[in-house]
């Protein structure tokens, strides 16, 4: 389960989120500002490179653009600011029928786990971010004659954080050959890394009672655990676009988007500990020492295509019409082999002259075979206009469906061998044995998620003062999704314990009675209307610079804010 | 007057259709439906003939008509057995009463639910007969082969040939039984006193072969440092051996008797030295000691514990004597610590500190240093020895320092 879960957030990185304008956001996706024209159009399928040519001048986006999620608050000044950053700009300085645009996104952020470590009450003894450790001790008079006679001391640390990056950069280029028609070319690149060190790995603890009047140990308790869960993607694509007119006031738009992406996974975990109830007596016995590995590994391939069509309409200076559609598709698969976990335990006993020795050792390896899909289409109508200079408005209608397929089939099997020996040396001794249990289970896991949806989006941007627009939209629909979640178990054996005594004699057990999940499926249907709103503000601060804002409240620390500037 | 068979037909697809789109439970259990163990040995659970039943090793006619003795050997398995081995190639079936023909086997069948083979053969009156089912061939389902000397482990020939004996008439079959040690004498104890005690050593399944009692197969040794003492064989008899040692024995020594695992009887069944019915590879000799008692110069008998109790919470004391007579005993309090002083409760180890030896030199004092749970088990190990370095004799039988078995244990 966790090694699936884990490969369904892998396969999430390998979705590249494109930026997007406060415009925009601001206006439920239907007043496209110049970032929107070329980074997704009305289309909304991926980059259309070509229409770069459409935007004049030059744009810079800045830290202060504010574009990576749109989501930093720079009037907090509470806020640390420890965030990602997305730096870019467009241009058509290049040549008279070129534009360029591009953008570089980087993200490079740890975040604390919070640590508590108990104490002796219920109250933790310290809380803290990232590592956190400390000891406690309880003295006790045990035979009353006012002096502590043993002394309970316990000792714990933890860690735990994660580490993500991200680095990605996107280059169009648009070219405009006849003033009419328009080619464009996209390049992108992006890599993730996400490194989990959680505390529930990441620990170590020591226990010891003490006999304070004879001043030696009764008791000692190590443990040390150590382990990360290391996931990496990354991808480079392509998207090629055109225009062309197709009569007067009509222009076709075309786009295909193609990316390769890559996803490695690496977890792995060593712990180790004992005890030792007479620490005092080195020739005396009781104590056990137990280790415990686990490791997995694997690397999954798969690609993105998708395409879209667009046709564009000015039916008057005032009116524009645009019809779109478009489909995408996204597959990763892979198999992994080198699952496997291993563990052994020593339990040693003196029992007089002898020394009884328990030991367990277990191994389980398996595979693990990962096939996530992901399909995309969309389609629809804009109609929008502008009636006077301070006014742009805007109505649609459109159809989205969107499924994800998320399928793992996880193969392992089991040994765990126990040997006891009393210690002895007793030829053919009864009472000594090996105990060897195997057993094996495939199971399938599966998650679909289908989602459909009709909205018909409704939006306006009016000029309140002369340098300042607000901009409203809402983006009504009803959608319907379903979920379902199965597992299927395709082939198992179950716990089978072969016993050989030291005599020769065997003993096998089979569980009995052996219960099986053979699967279980849960689906969760829903159809619903959504209305969300948007809204936002937008101010020409100077001819070069514009600023825009969203998340406006009465606590102007949750404002969200955009500044670019054009030339 | 012709039926109407279109209609019936028709609403028969209709139901069958019906049928084919119902909606099935879609998860399907798949367990491993193959044999399921496997690991363990299979091996001959009894057996038997057709004409008389299991358990009985006699074969009787059971087609006048035809020349010679038809009957059946029926062997059961405690396990179901792959078909494909229970065939012919897998035994061998011999007479071996002399000048006897060999018999002719004229089927061989095997009854899965019965885990049942079935040796159908001709025989020759008054002729006694051994059945082997070679080691290695048959087998369970998973192909784990027979194990006839319950060791759980794969032989080969001839330790896992399994052997099973039959007869007609008054024919006597070939003696399986591999021979074993009855009593013996000197016992395994201390305190002997005879210096020429005689070594005397009871067959059981006999007659031994004299023959292969060689050179070495009884040894006596110095159990201090496994020196040799010479030994004289007097007589073997097939259900006795008599041996005197070359001198006197040494008042106050430990010796070890060896009877090797190699020694026969007359059929040439090896010797079953652990007496579990079974002969192994790795059989071990048949070993006991025994010692001598004391004389006025010697010290060797050893201490035993005489007496723990607990007066004070949280401390006992443990008491010593001389085995075998009782005497008094000095301990050597050097030996007298908590490695060889242990203290067991349901938690564990306890603990310990031991305090000095009394002044009589018989007494020691042991404190808890920590509180019990439950029962108390005390452990005086074979570490503990007296002044002149002979180690506990837990068992009381006047031989000390045998791991495990000369521990004392006792519960407060």
């Amino acid at each position: 389960m966790r090694v699936a879960l884990c490969l369904l957030l892998v396969a999430a990185l390998g979705a590249v989120a494109q930026p997007q304008s406060f415009r925009s956001r601001s206006t439920g996706g239907l007043i496209l500002d110049d970032l929107d024209l070329w980074m997704s159009s009305v289309l909304g399928m991926g980059i259309m490179p070509d229409r770069l040519v459409e935007v004049e001048g030059s744009r810079i986006y800045t830290g202060l653009s504010n574009l990576l999620d749109g989501e930093d608050t720079a009037l907090d000044g509470d806020s640390t600011g420890e965030t990602g950053f997305l730096i870019g700009g467009s241009t058509d300085l290049v040549a008279t029928d070129m534009a360029l645009g591009g953008y570089g996104e980087f993200y490079d952020h740890r975040i604390f786990e919070t640590i508590e470590i108990p104490g002796p009450g219920p109250d933790p003894l310290v809380t803290g971010d990232g590592a956190a450790e400390g000891t406690w001790s309880e003295y006790a008079d045990t035979d009353g004659d006012g002096t502590y006679d043993s002394r309970h001391t316990m000792y714990r640390s933890e860690e735990g954080w994660t580490d993500s990056t991200r680095t990605g950069f996107t280059l169009a280029g648009g070219w405009t050959p006849d003033g009419v028609s328009q080619v464009g070319l996209g390049l992108g690149y992006f890599k993730d890394k996400v490194e989990q060190t959680p505390s529930q790995l990441n620990y170590s603890t020591e226990v010891s009672d003490s006999n304070l009047v004879e001043g030696i140990e009764t008791y000692t308790l190590g443990e040390d655990s150590e382990g990360s869960e290391l996931r990496e993607g990354g991808g480079f694509g392509g998207a090629l676009s055109g225009s062309f007119r197709m009569s007067e006031g009509v222009t076709g738009g075309a786009m295909f988007t193609f990316i390769s992406h890559s996803v490695s996974l690496e977890n792995t975990m060593t712990a180790s500990g004992s005890w030792d109830s007479l620490p005092s007596e080195a020739e005396v016995y009781d104590q056990m020492t137990a280790s415990q590995t686990w490791s997995y590994g694997a690397d999954l391939g798969g690609s993105t295509f998708g395409g879209g069509a667009e046709i564009r309409w000015d039916l008057d200076d005032t009116w524009k019409m645009d019809l779109v559609g478009g489909y995408r598709t996204m597959s990763l698969d892979g198999t992994s082999d080198d699952y496997s976990m291993s563990m052994d335990t020593l339990y040693q006993e003196s029992f007089g002259s002898l020394l009884q020795t328990t030991q367990v050792d277990g191994s389980s390896t398996g595979s693990v075979e990962v096939d996530n899909s992901e399909t995309t289409a969309r389609g629809g109508l804009r109609i929008s206009a502008s009636p006077t200079d301070r006014l742009d408005l805007a109505l649609g209608g459109f159809f989205s469906s969107h499924t994800t397929s998320d399928e793992s089939i996880v193969a392992s099997s089991t040994e765990i061998v126990e040997t006891f020996d009393d210690g002895d040396q007793e030829a053919a001794d009864p009472d000594d044995y090996t105990a060897t249990s195997t057993m094996s289970t495939t199971e399938m896991e599966k998650t679909t998620l289908e989602t459909t949806g009709i909205r018909f989006p409704a939006a306006v941007e009016f000029a309140v003062l002369p340098r300042l627009r607000a901009r409203l939209g809402a983006s009504p629909g009803f959608v319907w999704e379903k979920e379902t979640q199965s597992t299927s178990l395709l082939s198992a054996s179950p716990v089978q314990t072969h016993i050989v005594y030291g005599d020769g004699t065997e003993q096998e057990f089979t569980e009995d009675p052996w219960v099986t999940s053979d699967g279980t499926l849960v689906t969760t249907e829903d159809s619903r209307t959504e209305i969300p709103f948007h809204y936002g503000l937008g101010f020409r601060a100077a001819e070069n610079l514009t600023v825009d804002l969203m998340g406006i409240s009465d606590r102007m620390n949750q404002w969200r804010v955009s500044a670019t500037l054009l030339f | 007057m012709r039926k109407p068979i279109t209609i019936p037909a028709a609403l028969a697809l209709i139901a069958l259709l019906a049928l084919a789109c119902a909606e099935d439970n879609p998860f399907t259990a798949d367990p491993d439906a193959d044999w399921q163990g496997g690991a363990t040995h299979p091996h001959v659970d009894v057996w038997g003939t057709a004409s008389e039943g299991l358990g009985s090793s006699v074969l009787n006619d059971l087609d006048p008509v035809e020349d010679g003795i038809q009957d059946a050997i029926l062997v059961v398995f405690d396990q179901p057995m792959a078909p494909a081995t229970m065939v012919e190639a897998s035994l061998e079936l011999a007479a071996t009463t002399a000048g006897a023909p060999a018999p002719q086997i004229d089927e061989v069948s095997y009854y899965p639910a019965a885990r049942r083979m079935e040796i159908h053969a001709t025989f020759t009156r008054e002729t006694a007969y051994l059945l082997t089912l070679t080691a290695g061939g048959a087998t369970n389902l998973a192909g784990v082969p027979l194990d006839p000397n319950f060791n759980a482990v794969s032989d080969g020939s001839p330790w896992d040939d399994a052997r099973l004996t039959f007869h007609n008439g008054a024919a006597e079959e070939m003696d399986l039984t591999p021979p074993r040690v009855g009593p013996f004498s000197p016992p395994e104890q201390g305190g002997l006193e005879d210096p020429d005690v005689p070594i005397q050593i009871v067959f059981e399944d006999g007659p031994m072969d004299a023959s292969t009692f060689g050179a070495g197969s009884l040894k006596l040794l110095r159990t201090e440092d496994s020196t040799e003492v010479g030994i004289t064989i007097d007589s073997i008899t097939p259900t006795q051996l008599l041996a005197t040692p070359d001198n006197r024995l040494e008042f106050g020594t430990r010796y070890t008797v060896v009877l090797s695992s190699q020694v026969a009887d007359s059929a040439g069944n090896l010797l079953d030295s652990d007496r579990d019915g079974h002969v192994w590879p790795d059989e071990q000799d048949f070993v006991w000691d025994f010692q001598m008692a004391d004389d006025s110069t010697t010290n060797s008998t050893p201490p035993t514990v005489s007496r723990v109790s607990s007066e004070v919470p949280l401390s006992f004391d443990v008491e010593f004597e001389e085995s075998l007579t009782g005497d008094p005993v000095n301990m050597d309090a050097s030996t007298l610590v908590p490695a060889n002083i242990q203290c067991v409760d349901s938690a564990g180890q306890i603990p310990l500190e031991v305090g000095e030896l009394a002044p009589s030199g018989d007494q020691v004092t042991c404190y808890m240093l920590r509180q019990p749970q439950g029962e108390v088990t005390v452990i005086v190990t074979v570490g503990v020895t007296d002044g002149y370095g002979n180690p506990l004799d837990g068992n009381g039988n006047g031989l000390g320092g045998e791991p495990g078995l000369d521990d004392w244990t006792g519960t407060l």
